[in-house]
C-alpha cells in the first residue's frame, strides 16, 4: 500500500520542483536578455543575408565604348558559367565608373579589344574574369586564324565538340548545399548559444542553493535525486521554450524577408527547428549533467570558475571543432565519426542532419549512445551531487564523493 | 514504559579522519520537547541530519514511532536547518505552498497551512513580498514557518534560538511548546544551555560525539555536587576549610561558596556555620544546565 502511494509522490516532487524552476527563471532577467539576444543576432543575420542575396543575385555589368560589341558573348558565357547578368550600355567612361562607385553597377567594362579595362568597386568576381579573358582570347585566336587563313567557324565546330565527355558522379548532388550549410549554421550556433547560457544557469541555480543554504532544507523534503532531477527538467523545458520561441520568431523573419524560399521554405526550415530542438534536450541532458555535478561541489561562489572551465573548455572545443568541420568537410569520415561520438553528436549531427547528410544507421548509434552516456553520466553526477550538498569544503575533493 | 516516538539506537559517523559522531542513542517520547546540548564541533548537526534522514549514519539505526527512518517518513518531519536559506525570489507565502506541496500536502491544504502559520507568526503583512526583501527576523520567522507548515508530527530543530530577539525567542518557544502539547516529539541542537533549559523536557549533553549525560534538568542537577553560598559574619577566614566532603569554591569577604559532594549533609554544614559565628546567609544554588554541561564535560575528560 505505501510502494502505492509513494510512486506517484515522488514525481509530484520532481514535477513541484521542476514547476518552481520554471516560475522562478522564465521572467528572469538574464532568460529575457538572452532571448532578445539571441533574437536579435537571428534576425539580423537573416535580414543581412535577405539584403546580399538579392543584390548579389544578379550582376550588373555596363558596357561602354568597343567594349559594348562583346554584349552577346558576354551574356552566353556568363550563362554557360552560371552568372546571373545584366548588361547594359553605358555613354562615358566616366559615368559608368560613377555609377560604379555608388553602387548602380557592379563591373563596368571598357576599352578595345586587346587593351580591355574592367572598373569594379572592390573584386572582380572570378568567374566573370575568366568569362571576360576567354572571350578576349577567343576574339584574338579568331584575329589570328583568319590571319593564318583558317575560318574560325570551322575551329569554333571542333572546339565544341572537345571537352569533357562524361562526369561520373559519386554522390548525388545537393544544388542547394551552401543555403542548406548556412541553415545548419544557424541552427548549430543557436544550439550552442542556449546549451551555454542554460549551462550556466543550471551551475547558477546549484550554486546558489548550496551556498544559500537552501538546500538542506529542501533535503529534509526530497532526495537529492529528485531535487537534481526537478532542476534539470525545469531549466530544460525552459530552454526548450526559448530555442522554441527564437525559431519560431527567426521563421517569421525568414518568410518576410524572402530568405525562406532560397532554403526549400518554411517547412524546411520547421524540420530544422525540430532538429534543433531534439538535440537541445540530448546535449542539456549531456552537458547539464555534467555542470550540475561539478557545481555541487564548491561551497563559496566565487570558486565556480575552478570547477567549471573544464566543462566549459570541452564545450568550446566542441562547438569550434564541429562548425569547422561542418564548413570544411561536411561529408568527411572525421566528421561523420566524430557527429556519433557524444560530446560532438549535439552539435555536428544535427548540423549534419540539416545538410541532409547522415545515413540512418548512424543517427541509429548517436542516439541511443547519447541515451546512455546520459544515464551513466546522470548516475555519476547525481552520486557526486548527494554526498557534496552538504558538505563545506570548496571545493570538494571528487574521491571523498564518490564513494 | 511510555510509547517512543523516536529511537536513536547508537548511531555513528566518520568523516574521513574526524570522526563525528560515536554510538550515539536517544529515545524521545511524543509530546516531549527534548534538547540536545553541547559545544560545536559536539557532533549535534550530524546527529540531526542523520535523525533527520538528510545523511545516512555508518552504523546504528533511527526509528521514529518504532519505524525505520525511510524518506517516506521525512515527510512527517520538520526540520529546520542550522544553516538557514530559502529562495531569495520566491514569495514568502508562495514559498510556504511549496514547501507544503513538497511534503504531499494538497494544494488546497498547503495553501491553508500556509496562511495559518503566516498568520501565527506575524507575517501576514509580508505575504506577497519575496524573501530577499525581509528584514533578518522575518526571514528567521519564515524559516520556522517552513519547518512547520505541513503539521509534522516530528520536528527537528537545530540552534532553532540563534540570533533570535527575546520577543521571537518567546515566540518560538510557544510554538514549541504548542507542538508538544498536541502529541508531536520535538527535537533540537543548542550550543547555549541557558536557552536550552529554559524550553525542554529532557536533556542529551553531547560532547566529542559522544553523549555524556541524558535526563531531565533536575535529574541531571542531582548528578552535580550540591552548591551552597553560606555567609557567616564575624567568622575565621577558613572556617569552611576543613568541612568534611565539601570544598571552597569562591570567597568574598565573609561569603563563602562550597561545592558539597552528593553525600555530604548540608544540615551539618550549617551546624559548623552558626558555630564559627552568626549566619546571615545560607542558601543552596541551583546549578545552571550551562555549569552542569561544564562539570559533566570536566568530569568526562578526568575520566580515561
Amino acid at each position: 500500500m505505501q510502494s502505492e502511494s509513494r510512486i506517484p509522490d515522488s514525481l509530484r516532487q520532481v514535477w513541484l520542483v521542476a514547476r518552481r524552476e520554471i516560475s522562478g527563471r522564465v521572467l528572469t532577467r538574464s532568460v529575457v536578455l538572452g532571448t532578445a539576444a539571441l533574437v536579435v543576432l537571428l534576425a539580423g543575420y537573416l535580414i543581412l543575408q535577405g539584403a546580399v542575396f538579392d543584390r548579389s543575385s544578379t550582376t550588373r555589368i555596363g558596357l561602354v565604348g568597343q567594349a559594348i560589341g562583346l554584349e552577346t558573348g558576354l551574356e552566353s558565357d556568363a550563362q554557360a558559367l552560371g552568372i546571373a547578368v545584366n548588361l547594359s550600355q553605358v555613354s562615358t567612361v566616366t559615368e559608368g565608373t560613377d555609377q560604379v562607385r555608388d553602387g548602380q553597377l557592379d563591373v563596368l567594362v571598357s576599352g578595345a579589344i586587346d587593351t580591355l579595362q574592367v572598373t569594379v568597386a572592390d573584386h572582380l568576381d572570378d568567374r566573370l574574369r575568366v568569362a571576360l579573358n576567354s572571350l578576349v582570347r577567343n576574339q584574338a585566336l579568331d584575329a589570328q586564324l583568319a590571319e593564318a587563313g583558317i575560318r574560325p567557324s570551322d575551329v569554333d565546330g571542333v572546339l565544341a565538340k572537345a571537352g569533357i565527355r562524361q562526369v561520373i558522379q559519386l554522390q548525388a548532388s545537393d544544388p542547394q548545399r551552401t543555403r542548406h550549410l548556412a541553415v545548419g549554421l544557424v541552427m548549430v550556433i543557436l544550439l550552442g548559444c542556449s546549451l551555454a547560457g542554460f549551462g550556466i544557469l543550471a551551475v547558477r541555480g546549484v550554486v546558489e542553493d548550496k551556498v544559500g543554504g537552501v538546500v538542506e532544507g529542501l533535503l529534509a523534503v526530497v532526495r537529492p535525486a529528485q531535487l537534481f532531477a526537478g532542476r534539470l527538467i525545469g531549466l530544460g523545458l525552459v530552454g526548450l521554450a526559448q530555442l522554441l520561441g527564437v525559431g519560431l520568431i527567426g521563421l517569421l523573419v525568414a518568410v518576410v524577408t524572402g530568405v525562406a524560399g532560397t532554403v526549400g521554405g518554411a517547412g524546411a526550415i520547421l524540420g530544422v527547428l525540430g532538429i534543433g530542438l531534439a538535440w537541445f534536450a540530448l546535449g542539456f541532458g549531456l552537458y547539464a549533467t555534467v555542470l550540475v555535478a561539478v557545481a555541487s561541489l564548491i561551497s563559496r561562489p566565487e570558486d565556480v570558475g575552478r570547477v567549471s572551465t573544464p566543462v566549459a573548455v570541452v564545450g568550446v572545443v566542441v562547438f569550434v571543432l564541429g562548425v569547422a568541420l561542418l564548413v570544411r568537410s561536411p561529408g568527411g569520415m572525421v566528421t561523420a565519426v566524430l557527429s556519433v561520438l557524444p560530446p560532438f553528436a549535439p552539435v555536428l549531427l544535427p548540423g549534419r542532419l540539416a545538410l541532409g547528410a547522415v545515413p540512418g544507421w548512424q543517427l541509429g548509434l548517436a542516439v541511443p549512445l547519447m541515451v546512455l552516456s546520459i544515464g551513466a553520466l546522470g548516475w555519476v553526477s547525481a552520486r557526486i551531487y548527494r554526498n557534496s550538498l552538504l558538505r563545506d569544503e570548496s571545493p570538494v575533493r571528487l574521491r571523498d564523493v564518490l564513494r | 514504559m511510555a510509547e517512543v516516538a523516536l529511537e536513536v539506537e547508537g548511531i555513528s559517523k566518520r568523516y574521513g579522519e574526524i570522526v563525528a559522531l560515536r554510538e550515539l542513542s536517544l529515545a524521545v517520547r511524543p509530546g516531549e520537547i527534548f534538547g540536545l546540548v553541547g559545544d560545536a564541533g559536539a557532533g549535534k548537526t550530524t546527529a540531526l541530519r542523520i535523525i533527520a534522514g538528510l545523511v545516512p549514519a555508518d552504523d546504528g539505526e533511527v526509528h521514529w514511532r518504532s519505524r525505520p527512518e525511510s524518506p517516506a517518513a521525512g515527510a512527517r518531519l520538520g526540520y529546520l536547518p542550522q544553516r538557514r536559506g530559502l529562495h531569495p525570489r520566491m514569495k514568502l507565502l508562495d514559498h510556504l505552498v511549496y514547501l507544503a506541496e513538497l511534503h504531499g500536502l494538497s494544494t488546497n491544504t498547503a495553501h491553508r497551512n500556509a496562511q495559518l502559520w503566516v498568520d501565527r507568526l506575524g507575517l501576514r503583512p509580508y505575504r506577497t513580498e519575496q524573501i530577499r526583501n525581509l528584514s533578518e527576523d522575518n526571514k528567521r520567522r519564515t524559516q520556522l514557518a517552513a519547518a512547520m507548515v505541513h503539521e509534522p508530527d516530528g520536528v527537528v530543530l537545530d540552534e532553532p534560538f540563534a540570533e533570535l530577539s527575546a520577543p521571537d525567542l518567546e515566540l518560538l518557544a510557544n510554538v514549541l511548546r504548542d507542538k508538544a502539547q498536541f502529541g508531536s516529539t520535538v527535537l533540537f541542537a543548542s550550543a547555549d544551555a541557558e536557552l536550552a533549559e529554559r524550553v525542554c523536557d529532557r536533556v542529551l549533553m553531547i560532547h566529542g560525539g559522544q553523549a555524556l549525560a541524558d535526563g531531565t534538568v533536575d535529574e541531571l542537577r542531582g548528578r552535580c555536587p550540591v552548591t551552597l553560598v553560606v555567609d557567616v559574619a564575624e567568622a575565621e577566614p577558613d572556617w569552611a576549610a576543613e568541612i568534611p566532603g565539601s570544598r571552597v569554591r569562591e570567597r568574598t569577604g565573609s561569603r563563602a561558596v562550597l561545592e558539597l559532594d552528593q553525600e555530604t549533609d548540608a544540615q551539618a554544614v550549617l551546624a559548623i556555620a552558626q558555630a564559627a559565628g552568626p549566619v546571615v546567609e545560607f542558601c543552596r544554588r541551583q546549578p545552571s544546565l550551562a555549569e552542569l554541561y561544564r562539570h559533566v564535560v570536566m568530569a568526562g575528560s578526568d575520566s580515561p
